[in-house]
């Protein structure tokens, strides 16, 4: 046999990234302007906000309650959502140095849905003074230390000496995310009319949820998240060349750590507390972005939180639509979307989760 | 401390700016595991010092300008490219804006042509001489103003062939002559006693023995230490020891 001539594998020659990164910020920003304007525009009522502003209609104060009590918060909701899950995605997966971490597929998502539980139907037992000091926020904390606890104990479990291993992360994330889901589930048993109501509403998985009081106690704490993980670019940089390298070039591992699970937690947290748990979104934004941009966390993560928010008011418009005048759980058009691009990272890089 | 078995103690290890100093000795005798206690990546107690900073996570950041550190072998988690690898040892040391720096440390080690590729694309070699040059963009003087930079090198040369070999021990001898300190973990004892000004066998956790090669690199030591007779001869012109095994004949 004579081999003549083998080309090589994957010989990819890749331009500079740099610039096409700062480019898409650009880009990204005047997509979720479009998309935010449509979202605004589509609905089961067919009002618009053109036809407010050019005819005057006769259904003027009807029009103005639809689209600032509902539309608006709900547009609102869905960008801060949308940009909370797919940076939470980004800093999880730049944590684990794993493409495949997910709050929503390694159980973050679900212990963050125990905490609202557990708030919802227990709160009533705090002392009346504590429930007055949190009012409207209980929920969103206690999804935020539900998510909390679960991120620190799924890196526990899966990290060990600075080397996370894929196969126990995402097994000890099903085990962790099935626990959580059973203890939610025994608490829903417990719950009273008016609780069973509150759970079934949130726990849809929907933004229709959305008002401007719900949308006061999420603000908060996506806005502290994000701005935290604008820190995190350089760190996470470095982490992906492993933990002793990071601590090489400089970098405060320990802190950084601390800061990407707190960031993952308030992100994730609040976005469960505003929404339920909508999947998919934290793993194909980033995914989507590092094949179109690079993995540079710096850009990328900016990029995340445009692109996660115009991709879940895009599902939320899909979900409206559909079966209009009723409406999809979002969850469900996320996943359909999002299940096959996680298969298709699978698929592509077996070789990583090969056990 | 691995385990409950310290897996070195007693080690007293002084490396000096201008020289490099090479850790040699049999598996398992704790070489990468002194690398890691040099450069604070794992605790041990005892006092180690770059100069008079303490080394130790507290001063990771006064510590990455001054000294940069190259591990065994580097898996990375997502899709970098050559030059992207480089940049992130650039932008942690104190040239960050050389904006030609990562080019010339690629062309360094010889990896020019390969800058747009992808790392997880390269052969294990080609990856070792990436980071060598990841390594060099981010501590690129030898001397810098709080005095002589370092390079801690763990095993450089494990997957590379003999020309490559040669190449990336010239690399640590010039970073040293220019008055750098080089500390280098090596397997190939005739490497180690080519380029290295100073030796430290380790033997089971122990210092064995330290000093210029020709004092270390001696029959009896050697054979000691690797437990299997040795012999050590010297190159023709000059001083330099060097050993082969064909040479410890068959007993």
């Amino acid at each position: 046999m004579t081999l003549t001539h083998v080309e090589p594998l994957h010989a990819a020659q890749v331009p500079d990234r740099r610039r096409r990164a700062r480019a898409a910020h650009l880009w990204l920003a005047l997509l979720l302007v479009v998309t935010c304007v449509l979202s605004l525009e589509t609905g089961a009522s067919g009002v618009s906000l053109i036809g407010l502003l050019s005819s005057g209609a006769e259904n003027e104060a009807l029009a103005r309650v639809i689209l600032w009590e509902v539309r608006l918060p709900r547009i609102a909701m869905g960008v801060l959502v949308g940009a909370a899950l797919a940076v939470s995605g980004a800093v999880m997966q730049g944590l684990f140095r794993n493409p495949l971490a997910d709050p929503g597929i390694v159980g973050v998502s679900a212990g963050a849905g125990l905490g609202a539980v557990t708030a919802i139907v227990l709160g009533g037992l705090l002392p009346p003074a504590l429930q007055t000091a949190l009012g409207l926020y209980t929920v969103p904390l206690a999804a935020f230390l539900g998510g909390w606890a679960s991120v620190l104990l799924l890196y526990a479990v899966a990290t060990r000496g600075g080397r996370t291993s894929v196969a126990t992360m995402l097994l000890a994330g099903i085990a962790l995310g099935a626990l959580s889901g059973a203890v939610s589930g025994l608490l829903v048993y417990a719950a009273d009319d008016q609780q069973l109501r509150d759970l079934t509403f949130w726990g849809l998985g929907s933004l229709a949820g959305a008002t401007w009081a719900k949308l006061a106690t999420a603000v908060p704490v996506i806005v502290l998240a994000l701005a935290g993980a604008a820190f995190l670019g350089r760190g996470l940089n470095g982490l992906a060349l492993g933990e002793a390298t990071a601590l090489h070039l400089g970098l405060n591992v320990q802190r950084l750590k601390a800061l990407a699970i707190l960031t993952v937690a308030g992100a994730t947290g609040a976005a469960v507390a505003g929404s339920g748990g909508i999947g998919f979104v934290g793993i194909v934004v980033p995914h989507l972005l590092r094949l179109a941009t690079g993995p540079d966390h710096g850009p990328l993560l900016v990029n995340c939180a445009l692109l996660g928010a115009s991709l879940l008011l895009g599902a939320d418009m899909i979900a409206r639509l559909v079966i209009a005048p009723a409406e999809l759980p979002i969850g469900i058009v996320t996943a359909v979307l999002g299940a096959p691009v996680f298969l298709w990272i699978l698929l592509r890089r077996r070789g990583l989760v090969d056990l | 401390m691995l385990g409950r078995t310290p897996v070195l103690s007693g080690v007293d290890l002084e490396a000096r700016p201008g020289r490099v100093t090479a850790i040699v000795g049999p598996n398992g005798s704790g070489k990468t595991t002194l690398l890691r206690a040099l450069t604070g990546e794992i605790e041990a107690a005892g006092r180690i010092t770059l100069d008079d900073l303490p080394v130790g996570p507290r001063h990771a950041a006064a510590l990455a300008s001054r000294r940069a550190v190259l591990p065994q072998a580097t898996r990375l988690a997502f899709p970098f490219t050559v030059i992207e690898v480089v940049r992130l040892g650039h932008l942690a040391g104190p040239h960050a804006a050389q904006q030609d720096l990562p080019s010339r440390a690629l062309d360094r080690v010889g990896l020019g042509p390969l800058a747009h590729r992808f790392y997880q694309d390269l052969s294990g070699g080609e990856q070792q001489r990436a980071q060598l040059a990841r390594v060099l963009a981010q501590v690129w003087q030898p001397h810098g103003s709080d005095g002589a930079n370092w390079l801690f090198l763990d095993e450089p040369v494990s997957s590379l062939d003999i020309g490559q070999q040669l190449a990336v021990m010239r690399i640590a001898r010039d970073f040293a002559a220019g008055g750098g300190g080089v500390i280098c973990v090596l397997h190939d004892l005739n490497l180690a006693a080519m380029f290295a000004d100073a030796m430290v066998v380790l033997r089971q956790g122990c210092v064995a023995a330290q000093g210029v090669p020709a004092q270390v690199m001696t029959s009896d030591l050697l054979s000691a230490v690797y437990d299997c007779p040795l012999r050590v001869s010297i190159a023709p012109p000059g001083d330099v020891p060097f050993i082969l095994p064909h040479a410890a004949g068959a007993i």
